[in-house]
């Protein structure tokens, strides 16, 4: 995906002053309930849901793969709802992905049942920014030289491995590390 | 299923009619301006400032000016997660409102709380909505059934407060 003009430094930007007014330094966990609570977001498990849903349909949802996390907005108010049969590390991600999208301030689209909604850009922007949230640049230039440590990197900060190599791969750590080593 | 559709209706936001904020080239006139932004700003947080309306408004004033929040957030100097928090009902700072009143020549006086309701008989259930790119169709209405759920819950929520 190619994001439009200035958007990259734009969400460093976002995410480096989230986590300052967070009081989070490079070597802090970001903590996405944390920060929806500092947004003023409720944040929900699914369980929540389990009393006003048919059960045939909640367990679908709660024990398949698909389902993540989602906010809706209602009268400007964003209410989220992940899927805590996930792992903690997944669950970070998710709502880390949903916070991004608030803070990029995204259009909410109006829910189209059964229709798929179109791939859009703004799923790989939320993706990119709550990656910054996660792991920040330094971190990932860090886990980058050091690439032993990077189970150890990736349980410290609440994310998975997988996670923690996509942030290496498009945060430009390799290229700053060759840098280093090369001067 | 078609319940769900049925209810998809678009809501007609009120339409704000924003003025350009007048330019002024004399740097000390501007100054003065600010600060008095800035005495009027702290008098209305005191007295119930709606900042969720006003975001609205912020948004249409957006939308008139074909920008993306990213600008609003650069030109105005007000951070993005000030913005999103007066989304949710949270006021900006007095700098914050001063800076965003400064840059959209919006009146914050006629954003009283109380004053005019947001709401609307139209509704529309808003999502940002994670999850596998490839549903089958029965997975696809159960998450239906979450999504009316978490809508229903977010309304309870908006109308205790």
């Amino acid at each position: 995906v190619i994001f439009a003009r200035g958007f990259k430094k734009y969400a460093e930007t976002v995410a480096a002053d989230f986590r300052g007014e967070l009081r989070l330094t490079t070597d802090d966990r970001f903590d996405p309930f944390v920060g929806a609570e500092s947004l003023g977001i409720p944040v929900l498990p699914l369980e929540d849901l389990r009393p006003i849903c048919e059960s045939m349909h909640f367990a679908r949802v709660r024990d398949g793969r698909a389902f993540s996390a989602l906010t809706v907005i209602c009268e400007g108010k964003s209410l989220i709802v992940y899927n805590d049969a996930h792992t903690d590390t997944r669950i970070n991600n998710s709502l880390a992905h949903e916070l991004a999208h608030a803070l990029l301030q995204h259009e909410p689209q109006p829910f189209a049942n059964g229709v798929r909604l179109r791939y859009r850009e703004e799923e790989a922007e939320a993706d990119y920014l709550a990656g910054l949230l996660l792991i920040p640049n330094l971190v990932a230039v860090r886990a980058c030289r050091d690439s032993e440590k990077l189970a150890s990197i990736a349980a410290r900060f609440g994310v998975s491995d997988q996670l923690l190599k996509y942030r290496i791969n498009v945060s430009g750590a390799r290229r700053r590390v060759i840098r280093t080593y090369s001067t | 299923v078609a319940r769900i559709a049925n209810s998809q209706l678009v809501v007609q936001n009120a339409i704000y009619r924003p003025e350009v904020a007048d330019v002024k080239s004399n740097c000390s006139y501007r100054i003065a301006k600010q600060g008095e932004r800035t005495g009027e700003a702290r008098l209305l947080l005191k007295r119930g400032f709606d900042s969720g309306r006003f975001y609205t408004a912020l948004n249409d004033t957006r939308r008139v000016r074909n920008l993306q929040w990213r600008q609003v957030a650069e030109e105005s100097g007000v951070s993005a997660s000030t913005l999103t928090r007066m989304a949710q009902g949270k006021g900006p700072d007095v700098d914050g409102l001063a800076a965003l009143t400064q840059w959209s020549g919006l009146d914050p006086k006629n954003f009283f709380a109380g004053e005019t309701s947001r709401q609307s008989d139209l509704e529309t259930v808003l999502t940002y909505l994670r999850s596998a790119s490839e549903l089958s169709p029965e997975e696809a209405e159960s998450i239906a059934q979450i999504v009316r759920g978490a809508w229903e819950l977010a309304k309870k929520r908006v109308a205790e407060k």
